[in-house]
This record gives C-alpha cells, sequence and structure tokens, in this order.
C-alpha cells in the first residue's frame, strides 16, 4: 500500500516541518483581495491544480497569471480540472 | 520566480544497490527520461550514515554546477533527504528546483510516494488530503459484476488511455504488460486481471462489459497472459469470441487484434477466437505460450501506436 502526496501538501505540511525551501503559496478558495495582495508582492504567479496525476503543464493544469481577475479565473477552472481519469481536490497559487 | 538554473532531484529506492539512491541533473524542468545519461548523476545513500553536505556537493560540483549555487543547493537536498527517511517514503521527487539570482535554491514542484507499511509515516501524523474519487460507468459497472460471484475475479483499474484495449489474464502478467504497453506508446484504456479460470457466462460477461464500453474507441485489441494451470482456454475465448461477435457492430472499422496466451485446451480456444475474427473480417496475429509477453505486448503497443499516426482512411485498408 502507498500513499501519493502532491505539491500542496508538500508546501503546506512537509516543506516547512523539514526545512526545505518552498516559494509563498496561497490555496484555493481565497479572497479576491487576498489574491491581490500575493499578486501585488510576487508581481506573478503560477497557478495550478491541485492533482495526483503527472503531467499537468503539459496538459494546461498549470497557468501563469498576473492579473487578478486571470489569477481567480484560473483557480476556478483548475479546482474542478480532470486530467488522466484523476479529479483535482482544490487548486493554488505559487 | 525568474531562475538562473533549474536542477532536478530525485530520491527512490534502487534494487541495483539494495538502497535509495539520489538522481541529480541540472536539467532541471524535464522528464528524467528524457534527460541524457551524462547529464544526470546516481549515488547510493547509506541509510545508516545518511547523505551529508559534502556528498551532496560533489555530486554537484561533477554535474558542473556553478560554484555559488553548491553550498545552498546541498544544504537543501541535505534536508530533503532527512524528509525522505525519517518520514517513510519509497519516492519523491522535486522537478524542479529554481536557483534565483541570489543562488537560492527554491523547491518549485514536488511529489512523493509514502509507503504506508512504513511505521515512520504513521509517526508523522500527517493529516493528508482525501482526493475526489473519478469513477467511470465502466469501472463502476465491473466492479459490480466482480462482486456478484467468486468464480474468476473481473478486475479493472482506469487508465485513461484512449489506444490499447487490454482483455489480460493474471495478476503480475497484468501489471508487466501494461507496463510494457505504457513503455511503447500503447496508451492502455485500463489494467484488467481477469482469470482463475471463470466458467462461460462468467467470462462472457466479463468481456461483454469491456467491449461495451471500450470497444469503439480501441486502436488494438489485445487478448494476453501467460500459460495457464488451470483456466480452460477453450472457454475463456470462446466466450471473448461471442461477446467480440455481439459488439463488434458498433465500430464503423476493424480493429487489429493481438492474442498471446498458454494453457488446457489452447488449441480449441484458439481456433474459436480464430473463426470470429475471420467472420468479423478483422486483422489478427496470433502467438503462442513460447513468445514472452512482454514481446507480444510491445508488439501490441507500437502496432497502437504507429496507427494512431495514420489518417483515419488508411486505418480501414
Amino acid at each position: 500500500m502507498s500513499h501519493e502526496v502532491g505539491e500542496l501538501t508538500f508546501l503546506r505540511e512537509l516543506a516547512p516541518r523539514y526545512a526545505v525551501p518552498v516559494p509563498e503559496f496561497l490555496e484555493w478558495p481565497a479572497e479576491r483581495k487576498t489574491v491581490q495582495d500575493c499578486l501585488a508582492r510576487w508581481k506573478s504567479a503560477v497557478a495550478k491544480a491541485d492533482i495526483l496525476a503527472g503531467g499537468r503543464g503539459k496538459a494546461g493544469l498549470v497557468e501563469q497569471v498576473s492579473a487578478v481577475s486571470d489569477a481567480v479565473r484560473a483557480l476556478k477552472r483548475l479546482s474542478a480540472a480532470e486530467h488522466k481519469g484523476r479529479l483535482a481536490r482544490t487548486s493554488y497559487l505559487v | 520566480m525568474p531562475a538562473a538554473n533549474e536542477v532536478y532531484t530525485a530520491i527512490t529506492y534502487d534494487s541495483r544497490y539494495l538502497s535509495p539512491i539520489l538522481t541529480l541533473s541540472l536539467r532541471g524542468g524535464m522528464d528524467v527520461e528524457s534527460i541524457p545519461d551524462s547529464e544526470k548523476r546516481s549515488f547510493p545513500v547509506d541509510v545508516y550514515q545518511g547523505l551529508d553536505a559534502y556528498q551532496a556537493g560533489e555530486l554537484l560540483e561533477a554535474l558542473g554546477c556553478p560554484r555559488p549555487v553548491i553550498s545552498p543547493m546541498s544544504r537543501a537536498l541535505v534536508n530533503l533527504w532527512d524528509m525522505f527517511i525519517t518520514s517513510g517514503m519509497k519516492m519523491c521527487e522535486v522537478n524542479p528546483w529554481r536557483i534565483s539570482e541570489d543562488h537560492r535554491p527554491v523547491a518549485c514542484d514536488f511529489k512523493a510516494v509514502f509507503d504506508e507499511a512504513n511505521f515512520k509515516h504513521r509517526n508523522l501524523e500527517l493529516e493528508l488530503p482525501e482526493y475526489p474519487e473519478n469513477v467511470s460507468e465502466f469501472q463502476e459497472e465491473m466492479d459490480r459484476w466482480n462482486v456478484k460471484s467468486y468464480q474468476g475475479q473481473a478486475h479493472v483499474s482506469e487508465l485513461g488511455g484512449s489506444g490499447v484495449l487490454p482483455i489480460l489474464f493474471g495478476g503480475g502478467a497484468s501489471t508487466i504488460i501494461i507496463e510494457t504497453l505504457m513503455q511503447s506508446g500503447g496508451d492502455p484504456m485500463f489494467l484488467s486481471d481477469f482469470g482463475g479460470n471463470p466458467p462461460y457466462d462468467r467470462m462472457r460477461g466479463t468481456a461483454g462489459i469491456c467491449f461495451k464500453h471500450k470497444l469503439a474507441k480501441a486502436g488494438v485489441l489485445l487478448i494476453l497472459g501467460g500459460k495457464a494451470n488451470n483456466t480452460r482456454i477453450d472457454v475463456t475465448f470462446q466466450a471473448i469470441a461471442d461477446a467480440l461477435a455481439e459488439y463488434a457492430p458498433r465500430r464503423s472499422t476493424e480493429l487489429p487484434v493481438i492474442v498471446g496466451r498458454g494453457g488446457p485446451r489452447l488449441v480449441p480456444g484458439l481456433l474459436a477466437l480464430q473463426r470470429c475474427l475471420e467472420e468479423l473480417g478483422w486483422p489478427y496475429t496470433i502467438f503462442g505460450h513460447d513468445t514472452p509477453i512482454t514481446m507480444v505486448a510491445q508488439y501490441a503497443g507500437q502496432l497502437c501506436k504507429y496507427l494512431a499516426t495514420l489518417p483515419s482512411d488508411r486505418k480501414t485498408a
């Protein structure tokens, strides 16, 4: 038996525990204002689907965003994504 | 984040060394299979001594890593190793680490697999998130069918592919066949494990469910298993042939069929299947039990990959 772990769990649970350097992140759902603050601080960001399937980039489940409206739209879309027969649990911004 | 360099790292268990190995490359962001051997290094890590920054630094230096990056990257790798070994992981991959212009490494994508049998994983007291199940109609119908009877198993697991429709026999054989199909470009639709000497009605139902849901879109039909000890091949193949005859009209084009099997009453079984395929006018290739299943799977995978490149009017020729 095994249990897969995706990037979001790593960012939230494992990286801080083991002092592995990671970027700041924001988990969806979040207030529009919070997304705006993050983008203002980071300049641009990448929205990703939290899904246990490889090849997210090639499948269009990783999206570069810089405007708030684009980020929110991408996060909504990616949180309901399906890839290789698997469903996303949520989405996040890094 | 803007990056001056990208690094690939993975820690996995390797049977060649009977220990974990750390793999490193400065060609981060790519699939590890696409990275040339000359541009990646693997290093077996002693589980008792662990990885130290000196070893990590030597590896990075051997790859030609810029000198100011070596020290911060080595420290990050030691922390990654600590996470791997103290949390009971089977595999963890960071691809890529992005190295900022001030030489700071940041892990920008990650995947890992915990070994649930390892007590260290439980000691972490992590609450791992549940991901939504995505069960297809096919999977649901087969699961219901599987529990209806103890005679002959009917296990399938969706893989999301659109190439080979695999009717496979034997748990171990199925896994090897599916892996071979994936490596050879066969893009299998699902993993299946049938067999266990199913009676005619059971096999007929199992094959019927597969064909009802998958036959119309399949690129190649593969009926494959090792040399059976107790499964009667004539019974199972007659059932598959009858199910195929029922669902074949759902296809607008012919479907290449690859068969490989051995076991009791093999010849009558192959003849039953051959009669059906001749009547349908579909092309077929039959292998006996003297041909390794991996070779048959590779043949099916490569054929499927080739057919996918043809324009649709050539596929029927």
